[in-house]
Order: C-alpha cells, then structure tokens, then sequence
C-alpha cells in the first residue's frame, strides 16, 4: 500500500481524490480546515430538499434565501450558502492576511468544499490555444477534462461555444432559457456572421448542475435546496460514504518539509491549538492559489518577497434592452448564468475575455437605487426590470493587473502560517483588453439589442474574481518558483501543488474545470511515474 | 510546438494520391494544381464552373456543400476566398462559416489530410477584416488537427492575387508610399508550391500555422519598383500618404460601391504587416527552402520548377499553363 495526504477539500482537492481513489493500493487521507453549514440552516436546507416547491414553508425559504451582503463600494456583494458565510468566514484560515488598498481578504476558504459552495457553476475547459501557453496540451487535458465533467456533471448547448471550448460529447440539456436569454440568442443566431466578424461569440451557459432535477424556484443564487449545484463536497461525500478516503477536518496546514525523501505536513487543530505531524508517502496540496502559495512560501522560507499571481479579473457590466420581456419577477427561471458573451481580442482563440449574463434574481432589486424600490416607483422599476441584464466578466490574467502576495515571518519555529500582504500590482484602471470588449459589446448591441451601460462598469477590486494562480507555474523544469508537470518544486520531490497556484496562465474562461481536471491529471501522471 | 500524428499520404500499389484543391481557378489554387501534378498526385478541382466530362466538381463557399466531392480524397487543399465581398456580414458568412463547414465535411469524409491556407494577414493583432476571418478559419482548422499555412506575398510568372494586382498598379503614374513600416514577406509561387507538396506528404504536420515566406521583408516601395521593372515600366514617382488616409478614402468608395482594384481591406494589410514568418522552421525540416525576393528568378524566363530544382521553362509559367489544361480529368502525373 501507499499512503497520499490531500490537504483542502476544494476542487483542486476533489479532482486529487478522485485519481488517488481509482488506485486500490493508495491509502487517502484528507485533511482540511472543514468548516460547515450552521446545523439550524442545515436542518431547513433539509426540509425544503424533503418536499416539493409547493410545500416549502416560507420561514425556511426566508432563511435559506438570504441575499448577498453589501461588501464595499464598487465590488459585487458577498454570496451567502443557504444564508450562512461559512465560505468565506475565518475559522483561522485567515489568520495574519492583510488585504492592502480595498484588496479581498476573504481570499483563502475555510469550508468543507472551499469556494465551490458559492461558485456560479459555469464551467468550460480552457481553448486549445491557451494550451500553447502550458507544457501540457489539451489532448494530454481531454481524458481528466471527461472525468471532472462526469463528476460535476455538465448541462449546457451544443452551440457555438464548442468550437472553442469541447463539449467532450458530455453535456446534459438546461433547463428553458429566461425570456431574455431566448430573445437575445435568438437575434445573434438570425444576426449571427455580422456579431462573429467582431470577434463576439454567444452561447448559452455550461453549468455544473443536475438540470434534469431544476424546479426552477428561483434559489440557485442562494443555494439551491436540492443540492443540485456541483460542489466538491459532493465528490467528498460520496467518497467518504463509500469508505475511499479518511477525511479529518479542523486541521490548517501550517508547514511542509521533505525529510530523506519523506514529505511531511505540519497540521493545526483549529479548536485547541495543537500541532501535529502527518507523514505520507506523497503529499497533494490543495489549498487554492492563495493558501498553497502562502504555504509554500512560509516553508520554504521565502519571506519579504513579492510575489506575483496572475488574476482574470472581475468585472461588472449591466446591460440594457430597449424591447421588454415579460416582468421576470412573475416568472420562473433558473437564475445560474443564463448565456455567454466571449469575445476573442486577437482572433487566435487564446485572448478571451468572457462575460457570463444573469437574468433576473432578487439581488437585482436589491441592488437598485433606494427610489427606486419604494412602491410608488413599482411601473418605473418593472419597466427598468423588463430590460436589465447583469453580465459578470472576466480578463485574462496576463491582460490585467496582477495580484501581489509578500509573505512575512511570523515568528520562529514551522507551527504558525507566515503573514500575508495582499495586494494589486498596477493601476485599477480598467485593461486595453476590456476596452476593445466594451468597444465590441457597442459595436454588436444593435444585432442583440444589448447594450453595455458603459458608466456603470465597474472593475473588481484584487483577488475578487477568485481566479487567481500562477504562483508557481508549470514549466518544463522545476526550479525554486516553477514547478513541472507533476506540480513540483525543485525542494521537494513527493509534495505536489495540485490547485491554480501551478496554472501556467489564468485565462478569463472559468477554470474550476480546469483546476480538477489538471489536479486528475497531476495525481494520474505521478502514480503512474515512478517515485 | 507539437505534431498530431496525421499519417502522410499512403496509398495502395498503382492508386496515385488524390488531391482536392478548392479555389483551383484563382491564382494560388491554379499553381497548386500543377504543382501536385507534376509531384505525382491526381488533381480533383473544386470549382465554380466545372468543365464538362473532366474530374472537377462542383464547390461554392456560398453553399460549401461538396456532396461527395471529398470522397477518396487523401489531402484537401483549401485555398478558396471569395475577394469580392466587402461587407463584414457577408464575408464572414461566405469565408468563415463556408469553410467552417467545409472542414467538417472533410472530417466527414475522412479526408486524412487538409491543408488550410490562411495568409500573413493573419496574425496577432491584425485589424484587417481579411486577416480576421483567416484567424477564424485557423482556430476552426487547428479544432480539426488540420494543418495552417500563413503564404506571403505569392509573386511569380503567372501573376496573379495581390501581387499581380500590384504590377498592374504599377502602371499608374503616382503611386502611394505608405512609410516605412509598410513591407511584406514574399515567396516565389514555385517555394510555395514545394511547401505545400511537401506539407501534404509529410508523416505529420504541425498544429501551430506554418509561415511560407522568406523572412526578410521587402519594402512596399521597394515591391512596386521591382513589379514595375518587371513589366518594363519606368521607375514610379511615389508620393507620401498616411495609409489610413488611403484606408479612409477606398473605404467611402466602397460605400459609394465605386468599383476600385485594391479593396480597403487589403490596403490594411499592406500598411500593417505580420511582424515575423512564424514558424518557418517547419519548412526547413521538410527541407524546403524560401528563397529571398529576387525578380530574376520569377520571370518566365528563367524561373524554378514545381520540386524546387531551376529549370528552365518548367516554373511558375508552366504550372499556370497545366491549370490550363486540367478540366479534362483528374490530372494524373506521367
């Protein structure tokens, strides 16, 4: 037998287990911070996932459909998971990171299933091109790209988004679009060339979901009560019931060393303080961009340097249309990312900015200026209601400002995470890259009567867009900062950076897909190499 | 860089390869078709206008549909571009799309073989429509396995496509002189016609675009000169313009549909060129060599055969003259 050791349980994570627990003779332990839903929300989220729509009580929607918080100015709200932040809340995880100028801070998770409890689920492998940009290509990617599919299991079109992003011939059919959706793809298919020959392609959303079981109620942005929406904790789960792995939570990883070859993980028990070592014959980290480079750099010593993720960066496009739909609040939609603007700045299929476009959800009437929630406002907000369109863009990481980590020694001895700095490198202005897309979504908005509010654009602040990696990169050699194709340091030959922190680049497509995916392919590649 | 293991051209004893070259009636399609010819493979033109009782087929960007004329094919050769649109709509719909579908109908096929010509207009950062649409056709080719050529300025006996259309400028009085960024990568239509051959017979061929040009650029009023001399013009008076002046002005005419010889887009092209030949090495290894720009070896004087070796009479002349004699079958090689 041999013994593996994953620490985190995020996707990166999931994609680990999934290869390690393929292999009979490999022994999985997880460890992981593990923090969890609240059990009285837990207990409602229970009920609702107990009974048919028409049942709920609305006590428990009330608490489980808690809408985002306000967090800051100009940066999107903070998603709530069945009305709790135990994603994003510091059970120690957090511990000594200082977020510089209006930096995230929230950037490591401490839940069991990390950040994808409050992912927006869309998923897509990263385009054939951008692969020219890692040691390893897609047909290398395709058979782990199949497997994360299978385990998140895809719902989306055949359209023309799979000319640059495969299907893999995996996907499931959505739920109906909303009536936005369907009128603006409607007009790009009858308009379709004019909109191409600006680089702007459309497509429907690919969303890691089981469509087939959607009511369509309206929760998917709250956390949808039949659990439908792919988390890692899912593949943890089921994992764990079928006895393939041994999963220990309340554990932060605080140091990794390789001892004559033995890798090993110094672990803090989050309740009582407690150090203690855990030993393996290899060890996968998958901590997310940040917590592994945050890791990486305390273990290794490597203090008071900057260091650079690359980050696709957020930003915030509402959009409007001058012919109304049907008033969305008296309709019923599933309310994931309805459909895809791509648009391809220089034509190769590698410099991608996407922009993912929501329908209607109550945080769009949250989100509207006071007057107009009052009452008397109701035909002038339904009319407003009947046209909005919120899209959620991204920008390469190369094409945008990046994020800047310096770690800083937090004392003596390996039992306590380094502190961290974080911050942007570069100005907040917004990229080239985003204005050639403005300049596009203008040029192509009369073909699909969807028009950018320019003034209202707004860039998320460093580490927001939760795309972030690159810390330690692929390469063909592993050195002190690059890693090679099975996520090696130079320092260590049995510890393997699993998660974005090994991305060569962090293209503006989504890359949760890619993160399991690659992380599948890291652990298939080192099991089947010799030690 | 890395290679898809697409098998090279292989046949049963006594079956010659078979070839489909769409745009065969254009400049570069022609020379094509006498370069596989003269290299041993049998030509099949998809065309336009087929010749009655010859092999051709019938082919139209407009409708792609080939309805079975990819059948036993072992290497498609796309080189058809309809040069008359000049709405963006239109050529994306006829260019872009038409090819799109054309590929899949060679997957369909299985055609094991399909080179796609793209152009030096294509590159990162082009803001030519022209360039654009070949982009588009590469990734649609590259998420094929297919192989991409980016060809430079095709110069030679036949004159034909842009470069012909260049020496017939030369015959105006003033001629525009667009600075000096404005320059091309050239090839003589015979090493272009040697790379394809080669491209098309090789074990596999590379997923990255392969440039065929020599990579010295020429100057654009250094080009004009030569093209004028050639065609036994006195040396042109040149006069200083700004290219997107140029690009403004023939872009209104268009609008006005004032019919012009050089489009808008293809003045982009000129004033902004790719910045290197990308991947040449790829030739290199299939020990196919791009001479530099010289005149004297493209006339129909003296110019290089189909195999790259000179020979007198047997270049870029003689090709254009079996185009000439192709429709009657699928031209086979002696």
């Amino acid at each position: 037998m041999s013994t593996a050791l994953i620490i985190g349980s995020g996707p990166a994570a999931a994609g680990a287990a999934l290869a390690l627990t393929a292999d009979p003779v490999q022994q999985v332990t997880v460890v992981d911070v593990g923090a969890t839903l609240e059990a009285d929300l837990d207990t409602s989220v229970g009920r609702l996932a107990a009974t048919s729509e028409d049942a709920w009580s609305p006590a428990d929607v009330a608490l489980i459909g808690r809408q985002p918080v306000h967090a800051g100015r100009g940066v999107l709200p903070e998603k709530r998971a069945y009305g709790s932040d135990f994603p994003f809340r510091d059970v120690g995880q957090l511990d000594g990171i200082a977020a510089l100028g209006d930096a995230n801070p929230s950037v490591v998770s401490g839940a069991y299933g990390g950040f994808s409890n409050v992912w927006g689920a869309q998923v897509m492998p990263f385009s054939e091109a951008t692969f020219d940009l890692w040691p390893v290509s897609l047909g290398e990617m395709q058979p782990h790209y199949r497997i994360a599919m299978d385990e998140m299991t895809l719902a989306g079109d055949d359209d023309d988004l799979a000319e640059l992003f495969p299907l893999f011939d995996q996907v499931r059919p959505l739920p109906p679009p909303a009536d936005r959706t369907a009128r603006v793809l409607d007009r790009y298919r009858a308009r379709r060339a004019l909109v191409r020959s600006h680089g702007v392609t459309l497509g429907r959303a690919r969303l890691a979901f089981r469509a087939e079981g959607c009511t369509r109620c309206g929760l998917c942005m709250t956390g949808c009560p039949y659990g439908l929406i792919y988390s890692s904790a899912h593949t943890f789960d089921r994992l764990r019931a079928e006895k393939r792995i041994a999963y220990r939570s309340g554990l932060l990883a605080v140091h990794l060393e390789e001892v004559g070859g033995e890798p090993r993980a110094l672990v803090r028990h989050v309740g009582t303080g407690r150090v203690e070592q855990l030993a393996a014959d290899r060890i996968f980290v998958a901590c997310g961009g940040i917590g592994t480079t945050r890791l990486v750099l305390g273990s290794l010593g490597r203090f008071d340097r900057a260091v650079h993720l690359q980050e696709s960066v957020q930003f915030v496009v509402p959009a409007v249309s001058r012919s109304p739909v049907r008033d969305p609040r008296r309709t019923q939609d599933f309310t994931l990312n309805q459909f895809n603007l791509l648009y391809d700045a220089t034509g190769q299929g590698v410099d991608l900015c996407q922009v993912h476009f929501y329908e209607y959800n109550p945080a769009f009437l949250a989100s509207l200026p006071a007057p107009l929630r009052h009452p008397k406002a109701g035909p002038l907000t339904g009319g407003l209601l009947r046209r909005i369109s919120v899209g959620l863009g991204y920008v390469p990481g190369w094409a945008a400002p990046s994020v800047e980590v310096v770690a800083r020694r937090a004392g003596e001895g390996k039992e306590r995470l380094p502190a961290l700095e974080i911050g942007r490198e570069g100005s907040d202005r917004w990229p080239p890259m985003l204005r050639d897309l403005v300049w596009a979504m203008l040029r192509v908005a009369p073909a699909l009567d969807l028009w950018p509010v320019v003034p209202m654009i707004s860039l998320s602040a460093a580490a927001k867009s939760y795309h972030f990696g690159a810390s330690f990169p692929h390469d063909r050699a592993r050195t002190a900062t690059t890693t090679d194709r099975r996520g090696r340091l130079a320092a260590w030959d049995n510890i393997h950076l699993v998660d974005a922190s090994v991305f060569p680049v962090v293209p503006a497509t989504t890359f949760t897909l890619t993160i399991m995916a690659n992380a599948h392919r890291i652990v298939s590649e080192t099991l089947g190499a010799p030690r | 860089m890395t290679t898809r293991g697409i098998p090279g051209v292989r046949k049963a004893r006594d079956a010659l390869p078979v070839v489909a070259i769409t745009g065969a009636g254009g400049y570069l399609g022609s020379v094509l078709v006498g370069a596989f010819g003269a290299a041993g493979y049998a030509v099949r033109r998809l065309v336009r206008a087929p010749a009655a009782g010859s092999s051709d087929r019938f082919f139209d960007l407009r409708t792609a549909e080939t309805a079975g004329a990819l059948d036993g094919v072992d290497v498609l050769v796309h080189c058809a571009y309809d040069m008359t649109l000049t709405r963006r709509a239109d050529i994306w719909q006829v260019n872009v799309f038409g090819t799109v579908a054309l590929l899949d109908q060679a997957v369909s096929a299985g055609v094991p073989r399909s080179l796609v010509v793209s152009s030096m207009s294509a590159y990162k950062g082009t803001r030519q429509l022209y360039g654009r649409s070949k982009l588009a056709v590469e990734v649609a080719a590259r998420a094929r396995g297919m192989c991409v050529v980016r060809p430079g300025l095709v110069y030679g006996s036949s004159w034909g496509g842009m470069a012909g259309t260049l020496r017939r400028l030369t015959a105006l009085p003033v001629l525009p002189d667009f600075g000096r960024a404005a320059r091309q990568f050239t090839v003589l239509q015979d090493d272009f016609a040697s790379a394809m051959v080669a491209l098309a017979g090789a074990d596999s061929v590379p997923t990255v675009p392969v440039g065929i040009a020599h990579p010295e650029a020429v100057g654009f009023a250094q080009l004009l000169s030569a093209f004028a001399a050639d065609a036994g013009r006195p040396g042109p008076h040149f006069v200083p313009v700004p290219p997107m002046a140029a690009y403004g002005a023939l872009r209104a005419l268009e609008v006005l549909r004032v019919g012009l010889p050089v489009r808008a887009d293809s003045l982009l092209g000129l004033a902004r060129p790719a910045p290197e030949v990308p991947n040449s090495d790829v030739l290199a290894r299939l020990g196919v060599a791009v001479r530099p720009f010289s005149l004297g070896r493209a006339g129909t004087a003296r110019t290089v055969g189909a195999a790259g070796t000179e020979a007198r009479g047997h270049g870029a002349g003689s090709v254009a003259d079996q185009a000439e004699r192709l429709p009657v079958h699928e031209q086979r090689h002696p």
